[in-house]
């Protein structure tokens, strides 16, 4: 049976996105390397997103787009699959302990992924304008030039 | 110095709102925006913040139980008045959907208070109040607030932080609730009607304290810019003609100026009627082109045809396309099929405002009826007064044609019962004489002012002119389909006031 988050139709990060997440990661890394403090940096780029996201479109808003994003990025990592989002929860919670038992570099990797499938979801949803408006929000010093057209 | 409070206006950034408003809304008012799903209380709300927020006037927009945030978001932004800049920036959206679940309007209350005295916008919006009031009646716990406690809490609070406030809310289109009404300083409702096939958005302002509104349902449009009001009635005449007699204006047919004392008094509102084919457009065309060879400005609205086809088929389009290029004619396409006289008119007059027009020409009176909804074409007779009026307190000489019923039985002056609306009328028929089918043309009407009463012969050229002959004498019962001859002709044409 194919999954959802693998139909043709499903939003998925351009390059551009991808590689705008990267350099989020990067902001807020600080030059983590350990498994936990990837980890942790994670919490902090999804936190950070997670506060301006709910300003905008309500905290229930915000955390549905998240499990929709880990969702989608769980095509590529499957077990994303673990990370739960109950009624309650938020992104800045320590809920990706969850995926302890993974590498330091996947988690990385699927983390990125989430962020970037975020971005496009956003993109898709309300736009590149109000998108990288909730990005230079939280990171005002990052450069956010317009993304190209996200993949569907 | 009387003493008195001055209250500042704002404008609501809504074309033709402030008119019906009576100059806008007052600053620190409290307002509702009442209708029933889909009539544009949202792109109003939105529409009217976008035109007033700023960095030094910021507005606090609350959510709560309704359109999801992220949908609103995503539709609101294709309207042009939607500038991202503003977002997070000037306006700030703030989601009640977890308080008003969690503790009713009790907290919901408690949240919009502290989000204004941390924010102290100068606008602020509640969209929608209503799902959170129904909601709370059905559930209202012992430790919950009261509805009107609710409101009159909030209007006292969003009064003293200085906030103009508005307060969307749905109910259905008769429904009254007059706990909330009461509060209210202004009461907008947006109507949706269906008709027959078509929808017609009304808006009325049902209360707006301290300041006098224009009263009636007064038509909407929502397009990409936005929500457009078409004021029922227009602010009073600004550029009446004086001496209209005095000043007349040609037709570019002499000989019918001439049938008139001098042409049609300035200001005048004109009637052509005539059959199909008897030369309606070819008198209004020339009446335009006259007035562009003296210097004057012309608008034309027309109704049947694009402007391409009309100029392409109008008889003398090669000579409009050159006064549309040199500024001196401006074609007006107005074709919905649900239109109203007074978007007709707002449209008319914005063009006889902006061009400097002294002649106007309605092409035609039955085209306009036609792309009317069906619920104006009731009204047709008292909104086609209020165009004609209203276009005629602008200085302008409006000629409007209309179609004529072929019946030689009945003479009608116009099937929808307005000649006797406008201050000239000129009729345009065709005549049996001896066997042949030719045309004739009187004038019947001008208003204050002698003129012929000669039924006059004439000829459409084929370069679309009018060229007039002789008076028709000899026959009577011509335009009863019944002529005969008259043994002794008149020698001299009569004529009478």
């Amino acid at each position: 049976m194919t999954r959802r988050a693998d139909c043709a139709a499903m939003t998925k990060p351009n390059p551009a996105q991808l590689d705008l997440a990267r350099r989020l990661f990067a902001e807020e890394s600080r030059g983590a390397s350990l498994a936990g403090e990837r980890v942790a940096t994670a919490e902090r780029v999804m936190g950070k997103i997670f506060a301006r996201l709910s300003s905008l479109v309500g905290s229930g808003g915000a955390r549905a787009l998240f499990a929709r994003s880990v969702r989608l990025a769980a095509a590529e990592f499957p077990f994303l699959e673990r990370v739960d989002f109950d009624g309650e929860a938020t992104l800045a919670e320590p809920r990706l302990r969850l995926l302890d038992g993974e590498t330091p570099a996947k988690v990385a990797a699927s983390m990125e992924a989430v962020c970037a499938t975020l971005i496009a979801l956003l993109e898709t949803l309300i736009g590149a304008g109000l998108t990288l408006q909730v990005i230079r929000a939280a990171w005002p010093g990052i450069d956010v030039a317009p993304g190209e057209e996200t993949e569907r | 110095m009387s003493g008195k409070v001055p209250i500042r206006k704002l404008s609501s950034g809504v074309p033709g709102l402030d008119d019906v408003l009576g100059g806008g809304f007052p600053e620190l008012s409290f307002n509702l925006v009442v209708g029933a799903p889909g009539c544009g209380k949202t792109t109003l709300g939105h529409q009217i913040m976008f035109a007033n927020a700023s960095r030094e006037r910021k507005a606090l927009y609350f959510m709560i139980l309704g359109e999801p945030p992220i949908k609103m978001l995503r539709y609101q932004q294709q309207f042009s008045f939607f500038d991202l800049a503003k977002v997070e920036d000037s306006i700030r959206f703030v989601h009640l959907a977890e308080d008003a679940k969690k503790g009713g309007l009790a907290q919901v209350l408690a949240r919009i208070e502290r989000e204004v005295d941390e924010t102290g916008p100068a606008l602020v919006f509640v969209d929608s109040f209503r799902s959170m009031i129904q909601r709370a009646l059905v559930e209202q716990g012992d430790g919950d607030l009261p509805m009107q406690d609710f409101i009159q809490r909030l209007a006292v609070h969003l009064t003293n932080c200085e906030a103009t406030t508005f307060l969307l809310g749905e109910y259905a289109d008769n429904e009254h609730d007059g706990d909330v009404f009461t509060v209210a300083d202004g009461i907008l409702r947006l109507y949706q009607d269906v008709d027959r096939n078509s929808v017609v958005r009304k808006l009325h302002v049902m209360k707006m304290r301290g300041q006098g509104q224009i009263p009636g349902l007064h038509t909407t449009r929502i397009t990409d810019a936005g929500v457009s009001v078409f004021p029922r009635l227009l602010d009073p005449q600004q550029r009446l003609v004086t001496g209209p007699l005095e000043h007349r204006l040609s037709t570019g047919i002499p000989v019918l100026d001439e049938m008139m004392r001098g042409g049609i008094p300035a200001g005048y509102s004109v009637l052509i009627a005539g059959p199909s084919g008897s030369g309606k457009t070819v008198l209004s065309n020339q009446f335009l082109i006259e007035g562009a060879r003296r210097g004057e400005k012309g608008v034309v609205a027309v109704f049947e045809k694009r402007p391409e086809d009309y100029l392409s088929t109008t008889p003398h389009g090669k000579e409009f396309e050159r006064l549309i290029q040199a500024g001196q004619l401006e074609v007006l396409y107005l074709r919905p099929l649900d239109l109203s006289i007074d978007e007709t008119l707002v449209a008319l007059r914005a063009a006889v405002l902006r061009t400097g027009a002294t002649r106007a020409v309605i092409d035609s009176l039955s085209g306009l009826e036609l792309a009317l909804a069906p619920t104006f074409r009731e009204d047709f007779r008292e909104s086609t007064y209020r165009m004609m009026g209203a276009l005629t307190g602008c200085g302008v000489t409006v000629m409007a044609t209309v179609e004529l019923n072929d019946s030689y039985v009945d003479l009608q002056l116009s099937p929808q019962g307005v000649a006797f609306l406008t201050d000239a009328i000129v009729i345009q028929r065709y005549v049996e004489r001896e066997g042949r089918l030719t045309r004739a043309l009187a004038v019947v009407k001008l208003r204050s002012s002698p003129h012929s009463s000669d039924l006059r012969a004439y000829e459409i050229s084929e370069d679309g002119l009018m060229i007039m002959g002789n008076e028709i004498h000899g026959y009577e019962g011509l335009l009863s389909g019944a002529p005969s001859k008259i043994e002794k002709p008149r020698a001299q044409p009569r004529e009478e006031k």
